[in-house]
């Protein structure tokens, strides 16, 4: 890091809005829409007759009675207060990346959004291109046999492979005999999430010193009860495990099948591939790594996709290539049914499609390069800032495209806690970083993962933020125990968030509980 | 909802946390003066300032019974109270006897709620204080909280700092959320004297039951205690059956001690079979009976901090007990949070049987939830 960063001044906007429920006036309207002229009348009668009896509502919806430029100064408000990508998001294991223009803007062409699933497969030839066309650009990262992209997102992709798996050992007459999942403390928590949904027993691996669990741990838990290894490498601390293959054979040997979870893909996209590691099946979360937007920017996708033994027990439809046309086919008998309506969240594998193509594999490649070597740059001068360790210092060598850090030292130095830490981020305007998925396996946790999407003075900017809380912290640590003072709300008393008195879900609860409170 | 003003009572170890700034491993005993010739300053005063700067904005303001002088007194003053004063210690050092004294003072009040300014060793003094309390007939002892203040804070009693101290009183009293067991731990002295030998289980005390009270620094897990019910369902259900379960020491294992209807020991080893409790705290020879001839299991649980399974509490587990119940037939359940702050999520055995011990090292399963394991390294302690 060169020279000393200058800390921009900054304050969100305060505007102290009121919920979108309490503005207006009874009868303000967005658009007033005059009667129906008698022409048009003539023509298609009476227009509430034409929404049938059994749609209508007896009564109208408690709606707000507002304006339309009300309603739009009022989300504008609303968005002046969040940070929300708008700083410097180095948001760990989520990889924020940007969302391309081109994509957007594609995926609202009236050509591809006015599209409805149900439309013959003949009218629907354009889309079930892009599905098949991105299918194989899956199949070239990883060496699977077939995707599909019902999943509405990471753990949706995880329960399809639980699913999957369910209904192979069905057909197999093992159901109820392999019950078994087993994973690992730092792997990605859907897959002992969706393996207990599943009404699988978790057999979960601590780790080792190296960082990741040993193999006489895992050749320890397989038996022939394994139904199945869901398992993501390199895992939330950046630690690659070098013998996955090996880890395979063994699960493999045992009768199980083999599921990688591809959540922290960025760090090893082109260089390795599922299937030539030995895995059935794997997922990726296009909303994070295809660069499809994620955490309310829409819909996502977990693209699930498996080698040929499985397709048999993939949900369906799937999109196939007969000739020169695509048609939608059923996997058969043995299906594990469907885990979402029709194709998914198809406009964001559009967006995918997009990401992928402009990027090409030289791109891809680079990209992964770039998010290793900026992290291991990052992590560099962090570790310079007092009170700043890394996850299993005894464990040489370079994280991947992201490192676990940890903020122990800086609190049994100071009281300032990785949470002060974190309200404190966002007084510099940049996003809060994220702590650690639990449990915490090191105390006082932070992740932060640059990927390929932030600058070296967007990251040496975000350094020099941290490192300024660490001198305030040795010197002023009230300002940061207090903080944040230059957002628009301030620190909130976390307890009160967990008790139900506080908070409502809805405007109806929140009235009821308002009135129980008042009286 | 309360509407009376809360009693505090409050405890200040004005010696606590003397040793960590000077490289000790504790202020017990000869330490503290040790830490003092070194020039050590005291951490305690600032810490309980800082609580009682919190206390002091509460509307209505908290009742404050404390100790005369460095004990509370002087700091309680300094924050704009009118503490009462329920102990005066004799000298101007204090020791672990003033501790007690005053614990043993202010329990007799009552108070509402004891809040103590250390570290383990003051959280030990507690217990005994309040130990003897419950011994003399008195009433029910008031919850506690611990402010961290020492060198050493393994005990389940700490709230994570003085002003977490401070809300997680303001809530508990506001809210009225009960309270429930939290272990006191602290390291044995080593052969040297000094409190650095393995972490051992002196016993729990009630504390409000307030999430926020956990340090949460040291081990974050928020579902980690259901998860552990359902593991405490799961022995429970094994215990039911015609063998005979012999159930370790620790508040996990009381958990399902509960279920099963009894109270049972914290400290010592109980045994059931079919649901029913055949012995409580019971010996080696006891439990040699009960397994001699019928089919047994043992289920024991990590010492939090150290992981330690065999040979930390549960003494009357002897070798001979493991060798005659079997060592397939050795359970251990844990909450996932637990295993996840050991160090090196390591399990250790010192059983004083270095062959069994060896024998017990390797890796294990261990309950963590209803349908949910772990796969831990055991290892022997002085291997």
């Amino acid at each position: 890091m060169s020279g000393t960063t200058k800390l921009r001044r900054y304050h969100a906007a305060v505007w102290d809005e009121p919920l979108v429920l309490e503005m207006g006036a009874p009868g303000r309207r967005g658009q007033h829409y005059g009667a129906p002229s008698d022409g048009i009348r003539a023509a298609v009668g009476d227009p509430a007759a034409l929404i049938p009896a059994a749609m209508r509502r007896a009564a109208p919806p408690a709606l707000p009675e507002i304006s339309e430029p009300d309603v739009l100064r009022h989300y504008l408000h609303l968005a002046q207060e969040t940070l929300g990508m708008m700083g410097i998001s180095l948001f760990g294991t989520c990889t924020m990346k940007y969302n391309p223009r081109l994509g957007e803007a594609l995926a609202v062409d009236p050509r591809f959004a006015e599209l409805h699933p149900l439309q013959h497969e003949d009218t629907l030839q354009g889309v079930l291109e892009i599905v098949w066309r991105f299918d194989q650009v899956l199949r070239a990262l990883s060496g699977m046999d077939q995707y599909v992209f019902q999943a509405g997102g990471g753990a949706a992709a995880a329960y399809t492979h639980v699913c999957v798996t369910r209904a192979w050992l069905a057909a197999r007459g093992e159901l109820g005999k392999r019950n078994q999942i087993i994973t690992s403390i730092q792997s990605h928590p859907c897959n002992p999430a969706t393996a207990a949904a599943a009404g699988f027993e978790v057999v979960t691996l601590m780790l080792d010193e190296k960082g990741y669990p040993s193999l006489d741990a895992l050749k320890a838990a397989v038996s022939d009860r394994t139904a199945a290894l869901m398992i993501n490498n390199p895992d939330d601390m950046g630690l690659y495990n070098p013998h996955i293959a090996e880890w395979v054979r063994i699960v493999h040997e045992a009768g199980g099948l083999c599921f990688y979870d591809h959540a922290n893909f960025n760090g090893v996209m082109s260089k390795i591939r599922a299937a030539d590691l030995g895995f059935d099946a794997c997922m990726f979360m296009l909303h994070k790594t295809f660069g499809v937007s994620k955490g309310g920017g829409g819909p996502a996708v977990g693209a699930y996709g498996c080698r040929e033994h499985l397709v048999p027990y993939l949900p369906g439809p799937l999109v196939a290539k007969e000739g020169e046309r695509y048609a939608l086919r059923s996997p058969g008998p043995h299906s594990a049914g469907k885990v979402r309506e029709y194709l998914g969240n198809v406009q964001q594998v559009l967006k995918a499609y997009v990401w992928a193509r402009g990027m090409g594999l030289e791109g891809i490649r680079e990209a992964s390069d770039m998010s290793v070597i900026l992290n291991n740059y990052m992590e560099k001068e962090l570790l310079k800032i007092r009170g700043v360790t890394r996850s299993h210092p005894g464990v040489d060598g370079w994280r991947m495209e992201m490192t676990r850090f940890s903020l122990e030292q800086l609190y049994q130095d100071t009281g300032v806690s990785v949470f002060d830490v974190q309200n404190r981020m966002v007084d510099f305007g940049i996003d809060a970083f994220w702590l650690a998925h639990e449990p915490w396996v090191v105390p006082h946790p932070f992740t932060p993962e640059a990927g390929e999407m932030w600058s070296k003075e967007d990251v040496d900017y975000w350094i020099a933020v941290l490192k300024q809380i660490s001198d305030e912290a040795y010197t002023n640590p009230e300002i940061v125990r207090t903080a944040p003072h230059n957002q628009a709300v301030k620190k909130l008393r976390g307890e009160s968030l967990d008790d139900p008195a506080n908070w409502a879900m809805t405007w109806r609860a929140y009235r009821r509980k308002r009135a129980a409170r008042a009286g | 909802m309360a509407t009376r003003v809360p009693r505090l009572g409050l405890v200040v170890n004005p010696l606590a946390g003397l040793g960590g700034a000077v490289g000790l491993k504790g202020s017990d005993g000869a330490l503290a003066a040790r830490a003092r010739a070194l020039g050590a300053e005291p951490v305690a005063p600032a810490r309980a300032g800082r609580l009682l700067r919190h206390l002091a904005a509460w509307a209505p303001l908290p009742e404050i019974v404390t100790c005369a002088g460095d004990m509370g007194e002087r700091l309680a003053r300094e924050a704009g109270f009118a503490p009462r004063i329920a102990f005066a210690p004799a000298g101007r050092d204090t020791h672990a006897a003033d501790t007690q004294a005053a614990v043993r003072a202010l329990a007799r009040l009552p108070v509402d709620l004891l809040l103590f300014v250390g570290g383990d060793g003051t959280a030990r003094d507690v217990l005994a204080a309040l130990a003897a309390h419950s011994a003399a007939g008195s009433a029910l002892p008031p919850p506690v909280l611990g402010v961290p203040a020492g060198v050493k804070m393994h005990s389940g009693v700490f709230a994570t700092g003085p002003r977490a101290a401070g809300e997680v009183a303001q809530r508990w009293w506001s809210t009225g959320c009960g309270v429930e067991d939290a272990e006191v731990v602290d390291r044995e002295p080593a052969a040297d004297g000094s409190p650095s030998g393995p972490v051992r289980l002196y016993g729990a005390l009630r504390v409000p039951r307030v999430r926020e009270r956990l340090q949460r620094a040291k081990a974050q897990g928020a579902d980690g205690d259901a998860l552990l019910e359902g593991a405490c369902e799961r022995i429970a259900v094994l215990a039911r059956d015609e063998r005979v379960t012999l159930l370790g020491p620790g508040s996990t294992l009381r958990r399902i001690k509960r279920r099963l209807g009894f109270e049972g020991t914290l400290l010592g080893v109980d045994a059931v079979r079919g649901g029913v409790p055949l012995a409580v705290d019971a010996g080696e020879r006891r439990l040699l009976e009960l397994v001699e001839s019928t089919p047994a299991r043992i289920v024991v649980t990590a010492i939090g901090g150290q992981g330690f399974v065999f040979g930390r509490g549960n003494q009357p587990l002897s070798p001979r007990v493991i060798r005659a119940v079997g060592l397939e037939n050795v359970i251990v359940v844990a909450s996932a949070t637990k295993l996840a702050t050991l160090p090196g999520s390591a399990l250790y055995v010192d059983t004083g049987d270095p062959a069994l011990d060896r024998a017990l090292a390797g890796h294990r399963s261990v309950i963590t939830g209803a349908q949910r394991q772990s796969i831990c390294r055991v290892r022997a302690a002085d291997a």
